[in-house]
């Protein structure tokens, strides 16, 4: 049973040798079958180097899409075409001309060969093309070649078409394919025309990198068999033949060796595709980069600033330090002589009797003894290291408490108060007697700055800063577009001297008569805003009068 | 009966107008040193019902005073209010009650303060 199946099998993958194809052979006329019969030996010379086409190779084998086709009649007919191989397509049309060669494979009719060749239909086309180096803006055209040098094959039907069609074209005319694509890819021709599947085969055989097969033209390259013309019987059976191979035979021996279907990458969509997908890829990868870098720097421009915070910090610290050094000593070496100045106002005043002028020097003394006192105290509060005792509260709690302890005052002097506080403040950490020494201070300022009648305007917000509001210490510590606490503490008085403006935090800065101020409340006040990671900023109003602006930060998850 | 008060400062001059302005109001009997180690001395013999102290001398600080005459039984119930250069008024007015009831007073002091605290401390 087994051997048996084995037989089976064996027989059915015989290969059965080139055959005649009997239905084929029934439908020859009797002439045509005699004829076959008394011509057992047909020559066939192929164009030695015209692939896809047809070609020898290295071994000396007939290949290529038209030696496909032959095999394909050789099995039809049950007839073996003798190859013969020759050295160039002109010697083979020199010997077919000669009659000593009976039939062409794959050749184009043309007038010239018609004389002595019997053409069939075509079985083979391939567009023809515009070879181009390099990439021309517009779309080339024959009639666009007009003024270029122009590279094509000696006999091939490209070279007749533009001598006979296009005659203002400057020809160079090659040898072979392969010598017209160099001379375009060095620039010696502009172009080369020639059909789509020998010049993508070339291209891609020689590697040559910088040519574009371009246009494709209405024009195309038609091969056909051509038979000695004293041999009709020839043709006609040939000319039968062919229309018996099915459109899938023509498929397969047409995709078996035409390697670029597209006329041109730069017609095909898949190109387009795949550039834009690699375009898409690296514009994804540099926008990747280039997000990274901005985060990167970012960074870089945070720490940055940090730093130059924390630097600002120590150097604040060691000057704080050894102000706090020296105001310390000059305290205890003022104050003492103070006191004795004091004991000694009072002591006078215990032994005599003084009355008029004399009662009014002593009071005098006395009051330039608080002076000098109140000096001091400022001095020590400026330089003492400032430790905050904290707690969550809301500033304008803060603020609202400050401007209860200036009531008085603002009364006395008629000015008119205007509040405009933000109703959902968040709480964040702060002391609030600091806060409201500094609010206390702003106040004040505000209200000796105005002297008599105007306005006190407070205002408390939460905003998105913009650059307008990044001046001064606010530039260093908040970034635009940061959201902020913002007070603003504004008077309608004469505003501040702009000379003067960069100067009104330095310690002992005061405009105020002599007396009536220490030239230590602002700078107070800024400690105590930097030690709550805030900033003040002074500045005129454009309508008049000066403005503080006091910032500070949003506390996380606030 | 005067209550004795004793008045340690490095500034005889201050100590001197002191004595002076208290004397005068015949209320108290005022002694002076200028020193702390007399002040020590002075102390204990003197037994003074209250003692201003100045916080900082020359040879020895106003707490080390203190701190000698702490332990000294007899000298349980003197009261110390402490006149000091540095800590600004703000300061001695809440720090007062937290330093076992003694008192800061800050320089320049007057009279009439002086005698305040005297009467605090010890009671009219």
């Amino acid at each position: 049973m087994i051997y048996r199946a084995i037989a089976v099998l064996a027989l059915c993958t015989v290969v059965i040798p080139a055959q005649a194809d009997s239905s084929f052979i029934d439908s020859l006329s009797e002439e045509e079958r005699a004829w076959l019969k008394g011509n057992p030996e047909i020559r066939l010379a192929p164009d030695p180097h015209f692939p896809p086409f047809e070609y020898f190779d290295e071994q000396g084998e007939y290949r290529g899409m038209a030696a496909d086709y032959i095999k394909l009649l050789e099995s039809r007919l049950g007839v073996r075409f003798k190859i013969i191989q020759l050295k160039s397509w002109d010697e083979v049309l020199a010997q077919a001309k000669a009659r000593k060669i009976d039939m062409f494979s794959a050749a184009a009719e043309t007038p010239q060969r018609s004389e002595y060749m019997r053409f069939t239909r075509p079985h083979i086309a391939a567009p023809g093309v515009i070879v181009t180096a390099g990439d021309f803006a517009e779309r080339l055209t024959l009639d666009k070649l007009r003024t270029m040098k122009v590279a094509v094959v000696s006999g091939y039907v490209w070279h007749d078409l533009i001598i006979h069609r296009y005659p203002e074209i400057r020809l160079v005319v090659v040898p072979d394919i392969t010598t017209g694509l160099q001379m375009t890819s060095f620039g010696l021709a502009d172009a080369m025309v020639g059909d789509m599947a020998t010049t993508s085969h070339f291209i891609h055989q020689e590697g040559i990198t910088n040519l574009r097969v371009g246009t494709r033209l209405k024009q195309q390259l038609e091969l056909a068999l051509a038979t000695r013309r004293d041999w009709p019987e020839l043709n006609t059976v040939l000319e039968k033949a062919l229309t018996t191979i099915t459109p899938a035979e023509h498929e397969r021996i047409r995709s078996r060796w035409i390697r670029l279907e597209p006329p041109s990458l730069f017609q095909s969509k898949t190109f387009w595709m795949a550039i834009l997908a690699v375009a898409g890829g690296l514009g994804l990868v540099i926008l990747v980069i280039a997000l990274w870098n901005r985060t990167l720097k970012r960074q870089v421009d945070r720490r940055t600033r940090d730093l130059r915070a924390a630097q600002m910090q120590l150097i604040q610290a060691a000057k704080l330090e050894s102000v706090g050094r020296l105001a310390a000593g000059v305290a205890h070496e003022v104050k003492n002589p103070l006191a004795i100045i004091q004991m000694g106002i009072d002591y006078l005043r215990g032994v005599v009797n003084i009355t008029g002028e004399d009662a009014q020097a002593m009071t005098d003394m006395e009051f330039a003894v608080t002076r000098a006192d109140t000096v001091i105290k400022g001095l020590l509060d400026f330089s003492r290291e400032k430790k905050l005792s904290k707690q969550k509260k809301d500033i304008n709690e803060v603020i609202r408490e400050s401007l209860h302890l200036v009531n008085h005052e603002l009364k006395q002097r008629n000015i008119e108060l205007e509040e405009y506080l933000e109703p959902t403040m968040p709480e964040f950490e702060m002391d609030p007697n600091k806060l409201q020494q500094v609010f206390i201070n702003l106040f004040t300022n505000a209200a000796q700055a105005m002297g008599k009648d105007g306005h006190l305007i407070v205002r408390s917000d939460i905003k998105a800063l913009d650059t307008d509001d990044l001046n001064g210490d606010a530039a260093g510590t908040f970034r635009q577009g940061e959201r902020a606490i913002v007070i603003q503490v504004e008077d309608t008085g004469p505003g501040i001297d702009e000379a003067k403006v960069a100067k009104v935090f330095d310690p002992f800065f005061t405009t105020k008569p002599v007396g009536q101020g220490t030239g230590l409340g602002l700078s107070v006040s800024r400690n105590i805003i930097e030690l709550h990671g805030g900033t003040i900023v002074l500045r005129n109003r454009a309508s008049g009068g000066a403005s503080a602006v006091l910032m500070f930060k949003i506390p996380n998850g606030a | 009966m005067k209550k004795k008060i004793l008045v340690v400062d490095d500034e005889a001059s201050l100590t001197r107008m002191v004595k002076a302005n208290l004397e005068r109001t015949g209320k108290y009997e005022v002694r002076t040193e200028n020193m702390g180690s007399k002040a020590i001395e002075a102390a204990r013999e003197f037994k003074p019902d209250l003692m201003f102290l100045d916080v900082m001398m020359p040879d020895m600080s106003g707490d080390e005073v203190a701190a000698a005459l702490r332990d000294d039984s007899e000298l349980s119930d003197m009261k110390y209010v402490f006149l000091t250069a540095i800590v600004t008024k703000d300061e001695t007015e809440t720090m007062g009650s937290e330093i076992g009831g003694h008192q800061f007073l800050a320089k320049p002091v007057k009279t009439d303060e002086l005698i305040a605290a005297i009467e605090r401390m010890l009671g009219d």
